[in-house]
């Protein structure tokens, strides 16, 4: 027979070959007898490959198989499951509800906290500190040049400006240093103030050529002052602390 | 016929019972250990399989429609399981079937009667001597009961190619019964 015979006759056997080809194998005698041939070879291969196991299996194995999976066993319900459902159904449950009430308002007030120690906290404390001991040494040092010029009787129109530009910052720095336990900045600031309020208040022509009532450079206390804030400035600008 | 596992068992699993899967495995291993091997004719391929088969299946269980025999649905995956791990494992699969030595005969073990080899014995040697894709293709088709199509589907073959490649299979297969046959 041929080989294209033998390629038809097994489509027969397996069942895919059309019904016209089917039938003109089955009108062939010959055919039909190759054809019980093939269905007796097929069989005696099914027989041989079920008889002849190479590959013996333990009475126990299906229990040996499951100890070597059941560790890897995910469900794809748990999978499907997210965290969020997860605590959702947990929230909703009627036994844990006041837990999760107390829970949540936990969390909001440890978020409000951490917020508040953010805002804070954001700039670094002992950096704060040092901006403000550069700035405190900045205003003496113009408060020294200020008071310096009065004194010298080389104060002009804008003088009294300047002066109430020095006090208003001075008050500031003041306030600022409220919350710093350092006593001796403050005190010189608070000596400070009084003179600068004086000058702030005449009129320009007042101070210049004619020392305000409390003139400071004829003042018992003006040299302790002048020294107080020439000691102060080199303090801040060496060692940029509050004390 | 495979008897076939209760179907509540089968419910409880897809539930995600573990025990319920656990009975499964025992009814089950056997037979996807045996078509594993049928598919490999190598025993330690057809043990990960069968391992890869049911965590698979517990994976995909509440897919399973209980309209279809639950051991058809198990040894689909088996089949499945089978083909990717053949690919995985560097054996030449789907790409080998241009390839010359697929046309080699198998090597005629009746023809050296001093082996003493019986005829279950030659056609189980003549079996792991198929080619993957012929063995693959032969067995999808006469023992699992595949159609042409449906087998060249999942071999990613045409199905011309698939008949050529069964019917070579079965040539190779037929041909130790002749021998036996002349010994």
């Amino acid at each position: 027979m041929k080989h294209i015979d033998d390629e038809k006759l097994l489509m027969v056997y397996l069942g895919e070959a059309s019904q016209e080809e089917t039938d003109a194998v089955l009108q062939s005698k010959q055919a039909c007898e190759q054809l019980d041939q093939l269905e007796a070879d097929m069989q005696a291969i099914e027989n041989a490959s079920n008889a002849h196991n190479q590959n013996p299996l333990p009475a126990d194995y299906g229990q040996q198989l499951w100890h070597q999976i059941a560790d890897q066993l995910e469900s794809p319900a748990e999978n499907k499951v997210s965290w969020w459902h997860k605590l959702q159904s947990y929230m909703l449950q009627p036994h844990y509800s006041l837990a999760s009430f107390v829970l949540v308002a936990g969390l909001v007030m440890v978020a409000f906290w951490a917020g508040r120690q953010q805002v804070n906290g954001g700039i670094d404390g002992q950096l704060q500190e040092q901006l403000l001991a550069q700035n405190i040494q900045l205003h003496l040092t113009q408060s020294e040049i200020f008071l310096t010029q009065v004194s010298n009787g080389n104060g002009t129109s804008t003088m009294q400006s300047t002066a109430q530009r020095l006090l208003t910052s001075n008050r500031i720095f003041k306030q600022a240093l409220a919350n710093y336990e350092g006593q001796f900045t403050q005190q010189i600031l608070k000596n400070l103030e009084p003179v600068l309020l004086e000058y702030a208040n005449n009129p320009a022509n007042q101070i210049h050529g004619q020392q305000p009532a409390a003139n400071w450079v004829n003042n018992s206390t003006s040299n302790d002052l002048m020294f107080q804030i020439k000691t102060m400035k080199k303090q801040l600008a060496e060692k940029n602390d509050i004390i | 016929m495979m008897n076939e596992i209760d179907q509540q068992i089968v419910q409880r699993a897809a539930q995600g019972d573990k025990q319920a899967f656990r009975l499964i495995v025992l009814h089950y291993a056997t037979a996807v250990n045996r078509l594993a091997y049928r598919y490999t004719a190598d025993a330690s391929y057809a043990e990960d399989i069968a391992q890869e088969t049911f965590i698979k299946a517990f994976q995909a269980i509440n897919r399973y429609q209980a309209n279809a025999k639950f051991s058809t649905w198990l040894l689909r995956i088996t089949t499945n399981s089978a083909i990717d791990y053949l690919r995985k494992s560097n054996r030449l699969l789907a790409d080998s079937l241009d390839t010359e030595d697929l046309q080699q005969d198998i090597p005629d073990h009746g023809i050296n009667t001093e082996d003493h080899l019986d005829l279950n014995q030659r056609l189980s040697q003549a079996m792991s001597d198929l080619s993957d894709v012929e063995r693959l293709a032969v067995t999808m088709k006469h023992h699992q009961g595949y159609s042409i199509n449906e087998t060249a589907q999942v071999l990613n073959i045409k199905s011309n190619a698939c008949k050529q490649t069964i019917f070579r299979a079965v040539q190779k297969l037929r041909k130790q019964l002749t021998t036996g046959a002349n010994v």
